[in-house]
Formats: C-alpha cells, structure tokens, sequence
C-alpha cells in the first residue's frame, strides 16, 4: 500500500465514523470522555504511591471526571499532548486549587488524602499565633474576659477558659438582641475567640482536628459542596469577627461596656454556679441577658452589610458544619 | 403496552451531542484520529462539550444499571405448565 492510499483509508475511515450516529458518538467519547468506557476507577483512591506523577495525574483525573468536570476536559487534553509529568500534575494541581474554598493541594500527591481541611480557628496554645499582627490584640480583648494569654508562653489551654466561654456565650447572645450591625460583629468576635461559632472550620485548629481523629471528607460532589460552603462561611464569619475586633479598638465606650458586662455575668454566673452547681448556663441564657447593658452606637461607614445578610449569617449559625 | 413503548422511544428526538459535531469541526484532514491543537474559542467550546458529555455518558450509565435490576413484572396470561 502506497502512502497516499493509506492516508486515503484513514480519511475514508474518519468520515464513515462520522456519518454513522453510533461511531460518531464513540468517537466523541473516546475523543473527550474516555473514562467513560472504564468499570472501575482508573487508580483506586485508597491507592497512595508517593512520588509517581503519572499515579498522582491519574487519581487527580479520575476525581475530576466526578467533581470538576471543567478539569477533566482539560486534563484529558493536555495528556495527550504534555510529555512532562511534574509540569502536568502542576497544572491539573493548580486547576484544582481553582475550585477549593478554604484550603488548597500543596502537591496533586496530597489527592490521597481527601479535600484539603483548613481549621481557621484561635489557637490558644499557640505562640506564633498571637505573634500575628492581625492577632496580637486579641490578647487584652481575652483579658477583659478574665483569660489571660502569655503571648509567649501559651502551651496550655488557660484554667478558667470553660467559665470564659460560657459568659462569652451570654454576652453574643445578649449582643444579636441589639439588632445593632457593630454588636453583631462583636458578638461574630466572642463566638470565634472562644469556638462556638457551630461551624467546625472557624472552630478548630489543624492540630484540633487531627487530635480529634476528623478523617478529611472524600472527593465526592456532596461533600465538596459542603467543605466549600463550611470553608467560605467559616471566612465569612472570621471576617466579621475580625472587623468587630476593629470597632472594639477603636471604641472606648464599647470596652468599657464589654467590661462591665463582663464583670456583672460573671458575678451571676459565679452566683449560679453556687446555688444550682449542675445547671448549664446556656438555658438561662436569655436571663441573664436581661441585665446586660448595650449603648447603640453610630453606624460605621464600612458597614456594608444590610439586616438580611447578617439574619442569613445568623440563622446559618443555628446549623453551621 | 409494549407498542405504546416502541412508539414513545420512537417519537424522542435525537440529541445533538456538542462533542460530536466539535468533533466533525475539529478533526483535522491531515488523517489525526483526535484534534489536539485549540484556538482558545475552541479550547472553551472542548471543555464545555466535555462537561456536556460527562454528563450524558453519567446519565447513560445510570439508566443501563436502572435497566439491569429492573423488578419482574408478573405476567397476567395463565401458564399451567409454569409449575412443570
């Protein structure tokens, strides 16, 4: 057979494939979505071989056949033409970072271990994270409420952190009575300093979660859609804490306030505890929050969010990850 | 029934598949099986046609395990010999 005729062949070939439906639609797939035609996982996820690229690409495309579609298309395309595997496993890498909230793989090898985690919670025992600019003033605002941080000895958890929490509780709930947007924010500020904002991502720290025996959640469409939205609450949260640590700073009158509330429920508390040694504090909430004491105060100019978004935060909050 | 059946299948209409007509586009006469160079316009109309046919080949797979465990249908017409 001459060159030419057997490149007539192949053109031959391609348009018959093309004119018949069913061999168009094999064409197409074996073109785009050849995975399609495999029963079982191309690498199986509980299958971890380090360092082999190839291993890596193959679990990374697997997964996004199921979980970013867009992905796929790329990878399978650029497999055909990519000879280097490091730089294609960066790519596919970086494609899939792209769709992570929160957290991000450092390397396509982390694909073995599930969707990045990232707990975004207060470290008390960490000293490197009040060294943190952002962070350093937390330190007088745990003060206030009688828990007192050493920047830098902090290895142990504070002894009276479980009483701090409990008032901290009352105040956050007593502040959302306000409807004020800045004690709204404070209150966002309590919950995240003392993790009881109910979402697990703004909770906890990594070291939390991996002491706890969290397993990361699996590449699965559902829980990816669940990691992303705890993630992108647990910033929006952080986020609001962290402009209400900002109006506490700049606001003498707001610390007082806090202080003083402060120091009359933990007075109540203490009193409490003494009389009905087993009641949670929780219950009473509410009461307790009868006594406290907020000054409305001026709106802030970068106070952008409106009531409805803040009620969406709040009644997030009741069934936060 | 089983002619109200055929005659449903019959009345669907075809489904034009975004993959199959790039691949009609895209195919290059030079007797490569595959397209493998883009345009960047090309590029977004690969990946969308991908995710088209992900998604078909998912629902093609799903329908072929439905059709596989289908319950048996008890037949009304009498078989006396059945038992035999």
């Amino acid at each position: 057979m001459k060159p030419q005729d057997f490149h007539a062949a192949i053109t031959f070939l391609s348009a018959a494939t093309l004119a018949d439906p069913f061999l168009a639609l094999c064409s197409a797939v074996a073109w785009l979505d050849p995975l399609a035609l495999l029963d079982e996982p191309l690498i199986e996820p509980d299958y971890y071989a380090g360092g082999d690229e190839w291993v890596n690409i193959g679990a990374a495309w697997d997964i996004s056949r199921v979980c970013f579609p867009a992905v796929y298309a790329e990878t399978t395309q650029a497999i055909r033409t990519e000879s280097s595997s490091q730089r294609l496993a960066d790519q596919v890498c970086t494609a899939i970072n792209r769709h992570l909230v929160g957290g991000e793989l450092h390397d396509l090898e982390q694909i073995f271990f599930g969707i990045p985690f990232f707990g975004l919670g207060v470290d008390l025992t960490d000293t490197d994270f009040f060294a943190s600019p952002q962070y350093t003033p937390l330190v007088e605002v745990y003060a206030w409420l009688g828990v007192a941080v050493d920047p830098e000895q902090t290895y142990s958890l504070p002894d009276n952190l479980p009483e701090a929490a409990q008032v901290a509780d009352v105040l956050a709930f007593s502040l959302r009575q306000t409807g004020h947007p800045t004690h709204e924010k404070l209150a966002w500020l309590l919950d995240w300093m003392f993790s009881q904002t109910g979402n697990t991502a703004a909770d906890y720290t990594d070291e939390e979660i991996y002491e706890m025996g969290i397993q990361p959640l699996a590449w699965e469409p559902n829980e990816l859609e669940f990691n992303n939205l705890m993630h992108a609450e647990a910033a929006e949260i952080i986020g609001n804490a962290m402009q209400g640590l900002d109006l506490l700073l700049a606001d003498d009158g707001l610390q007082a306030e806090l202080r003083a509330n402060v120091e009359s429920l933990s007075k109540q508390m203490k009193r409490i505890k003494k009389e009905k040694p087993h009641d949670r504090p929780q219950p009473d909430a509410q009461r307790l929050s009868r006594s406290l004491c907020w000054t409305d105060r001026p709106q802030q100019p970068d106070e952008q969010r409106s009531p409805d978004d803040l009620e969406g935060l709040q009644v997030r909050r009741a069934d936060a990850a | 029934m089983l002619e109200q059946l055929i005659h449903s299948l019959e009345n669907v209409p075809p489904l034009e598949l975004g993959a199959v007509s790039l691949l009609s586009g895209l195919r290059p006469p030079t007797g490569e099986w595959f397209p493998t160079t883009f345009t960047p316009e090309a590029k977004i109309q690969v990946i969308a046609a991908t995710v088209e046919l992900v998604a078909y080949t998912g629902r093609c797979a799903e329908m072929g395990r439905r059709l596989a465990h289908l319950p048996a249908i008890p037949l009304t017409v009498p078989l006396m010999e059945f038992a035999l």
